[in-house]
């Protein structure tokens, strides 16, 4: 428990944290984050609102963060604990990841390192894709259609849809580790 | 291979979890999946990552804004609505950010209602959580680390003086610098600080500090907590419970077994040849002692075997107390003891590590207070370190209040009462709940106690002319200091027929836990140590 002076002193640091910094290093990582907790929790509504409170915690403990050391790993900590308070807090998200696994996992991707540069390389995947796995993409990510909503439109099945998004995210995947082999990323 | 196919399983599963299709069992599966393999981990951290990715790519422009009012907020929000825009942007600088575009994209705008809606609901929800409002001052919530205008259960400090009104009207005021934990409206533990409660409901408040509990339907309730200091102000009826109340060792005198047993600890007394069983001056029993060498009770070393070590060790202070009716002649060079506790093991006492109270009269000690006092007194004798052994006399000379050896013989039981507090560093003897001497040492000076020397009632085994006369009844050794009020509390109790704590007098182990009553509408002062009432402040 943090001391009474600890306090104090944090709420002066705060007042003399620049805003810049902390939004450069947030947005660029903020999808990122995001992802983390959503990996976890496996559900939207519940990834927005620990999303929303890791993002304030960061900013109100900003002025603990040393510049120049991992912001993802800090902020990554920071998610960590969010989640574990979201969950007590909300009996009713039974499912998502163990916090032993969260803890696992958290370990396994610092210890290799991972950025959110892997992804530049999507839209040249993309623009690779066949024209049925292209207009699949548009529905589903740029236009966010439901499953339903595209096999009433295409009149194929809804099991049919499904099974064609999984196979467009695989052939991504598969495309950004392969230029991530080549070293294009 | 590719990763996607090393890890099918896990992919089938992730895509689900991407859908927001998984269930429970596939979890499970991927629990077991990911458990103890680094690559598998990475890969599912990363599919769902590329996922997020390509969702958030085409999402509505996100600004961050900094609001700094009462309290800092961060917010993730639409970036090109004109519905942000038109919330007096002139007194929200925009820290960061894409450019707005000045699209009028309708499915932005359902958005935005959606989260509104969404918002308002999450709202709806929470406000279920609250318990109260803070109407004047700023609040941290120590846990979210927010400075809130609702108060839920949890953990605050405050920076300034805080007003909170409960939702059931009961109002709670704290001083700056107070931390505390709210559970209800009704039950909260301070930890340190002021605070008053005007109670508006029908319930009990329960309030627990670190040193006290108290249980009261009082309307209105002041307290303030620190490690230093402790008061209290109740106005009705009420349940105090003191965390530290209990004796070390305790005995009665009120049972029927050969041995004296001891109440409270584990220093059963062994009984000399010459000592009788009689009515007790309250309860059952005491025992008469009659001047002679084997009147004793042997209460063994309390398990001492080094000094610091046993049940008589103290750290935080020691109190002595008993019920005697004395037949002391008083002569010079003779002693009649109380209670006796030495170092060494000889049964000769060593004359250092000594802790003694009894009635004393002789002379020529260097290290007694007052100096060169030669009569009559009840003393007080404890090794301190830095000072060794001293004594603190107090002279049965009938001035100032104190009473002559002759008032003490009138008959009747008396009550006496020596103690030490080694964070005042006073040492105090008392009479029928009256402070009648004292003498001040530096203050946080220690006793050096314990050890694995005999601790006797009425008299050390080998001392002819220590041996008590007359009645000794319900003596009891705490290793902290009782503070006045308890003292004269305890005085009380013992007219009333009670035993010291206010219960009926009986043989059975003392309770763990002890409540009592405080005064009502006065101002009580209380040890921050142990939580037992002090004085109370005129």
């Amino acid at each position: 428990m943090a001391s009474d002076s600890q306090i104090v002193k944090d709420n002066e640091a705060i007042s003399k944290t620049d805003p810049d910094l902390f939004v450069s290093l947030f947005e660029s990582d903020r999808n990122r984050l995001y992802s983390y907790i959503y990996a976890y929790v496996m559900d939207h509504t519940a990834a927005d609102d620990i999303f929303q409170e890791t993002s304030m915690t960061l900013w109100r403990e900003f002025a603990k963060f040393e510049p120049g050391t991992n912001f993802s790993k800090w902020a990554n900590g920071i998610a960590f604990n969010r989640v574990r308070v979201f969950r007590r807090k909300n009996k009713k998200l039974y499912l998502g990841l163990s916090e032993e696994l969260m803890l696992s996992i958290s370990e396994s991707i610092s210890k290799e390192g991972y950025s959110e540069t892997r992804w530049d390389t999507l839209q040249e995947c993309r623009n690779h894709l066949r024209e049925e796995d292209q207009k699949l993409y548009e529905s589903f990510y740029v236009k966010n259609k439901k499953a339903q909503e595209v096999a009433d439109e295409s009149g194929r099945s809804i099991f049919a849809i499904r099974k064609a998004v999984h196979k467009l995210r695989k052939k991504l995947f598969d495309c950004v580790d392969r230029k991530k082999r080549e070293g294009l990323v | 291979m590719n990763r996607s196919d090393e890890f099918a399983e896990i992919r089938e599963i992730a895509d689900c979890v991407c859908n927001e299709e998984v269930s429970p069992e596939q979890v499970q599966k991927l629990e077991a999946l990911l458990a103890n393999n680094e690559e598998a981990q990475r890969f599912y951290y990363e599919y769902i990552g590329m996922h997020v990715h390509m969702k958030a790519s085409n999402d509505p422009q996100m600004e961050m804004v900094m609001r700094r009012t009462q309290v800092d907020e961060f917010i993730v929000r639409p970036t090109d609505t004109s519905n942000w825009k038109n919330t007096s942007s002139d007194q929200i600088p925009q820290i960061a950010g894409p450019q707005q575009n000045s699209s009028k994209n309708p499915i932005i705008w359902i958005l935005a209602t959606a989260c509104a809606i969404l918002l308002t609901y999450i709202l709806m929800q929470d406000s279920n959580e609250y318990i109260g409002e803070v109407q004047a001052g700023r609040i941290k919530d120590l846990e979210r680390h927010l400075y809130p205008e609702k108060v839920q259960a949890g953990e605050y400090f405050t920076e300034t003086d805080v007003r909170v009104k409960f939702k059931n009207a009961s109002t709670l005021t704290l001083s700056s610098d107070t931390r505390i934990n709210i559970t209800t409206p009704n039950k909260m533990h301070l930890e340190k600080g002021s605070l008053k409660f005007i109670q508006e409901s029908e319930k009990k408040l329960n309030l627990s500090t670190n040193s006290y509990k108290l249980l009261s339907p009082s309307k209105s309730i002041k307290v303030t907590q620190s490690s230093n200091s402790s008061e209290i102000i109740v106005n009705s009826a009420n349940k105090f419970i003191p965390n530290r109340w209990r004796p070390k060792h305790y005995w009665s005198f009120d049972d029927t077994s050969d041995t004296v047993l001891d109440s409270s600890g584990e220093a059963h007394g062994i009984l000399g040849k010459g000592i009788e069983k009689v009515k007790g001056l309250v309860g059952s029993g005491a025992y008469k002692f009659s001047d002679e060498i084997s009147d004793y009770i042997r209460l063994g070393t309390g398990g001492g075997v080094a000094p610091g070590t046993g049940t008589f060790a103290v750290v935080d202070g020691v109190t002595i107390e008993a019920l005697v009716k004395t037949d002391w002649d008083g002569k010079f060079m003779n002693s009649d003891e109380i209670f006796r506790k030495d170092h060494n093991s000889d049964g000769e006492g060593d004359g250092e590590l000594r802790m003694l109270f009894c009635f004393q009269n002789d002379y020529d000690k260097k290290h007694v207070f007052p100096k060169d006092y030669k009569l009559p007194a009840l003393s007080f004798g404890l090794f301190l370190v830095g000072q060794g052994y001293h004594e603190l006399k107090l002279p049965l000379d009938g001035k100032n209040g104190r009473p002559t050896l002759e008032m003490l013989k009138d008959g009747k039981a008396h009550h006496l009462v020596a103690t030490y507090d080694v964070k005042t560093g006073k040492k105090s003897i008392y009479i029928d709940g009256k402070l009648l001497m004292f003498h001040q040492y530096q203050q946080g000076t220690k006793v050096l106690s314990g050890g694995p020397g005999l601790a006797v009632i009425g008299n050390i085994p080998s001392i002819k002319n220590e041996a008590f006369n007359g009645l000794i009844d319900e003596v009891a050794f705490y290793d902290f200091a009782l503070p006045p009020f308890m003292i004269e509390y305890h005085y009380r109790n013992t007219q009333k027929g009670l035993n010291y704590f206010g219960i009926s007098p009986n043989a059975n182990k003392l309770p763990e836990k002890l409540s009592m009553k405080l005064p009502e509408n006065q101002l009580m002062i209380l040890d921050p140590l142990t939580g037992l009432p002090d004085s109370i402040k005129k």
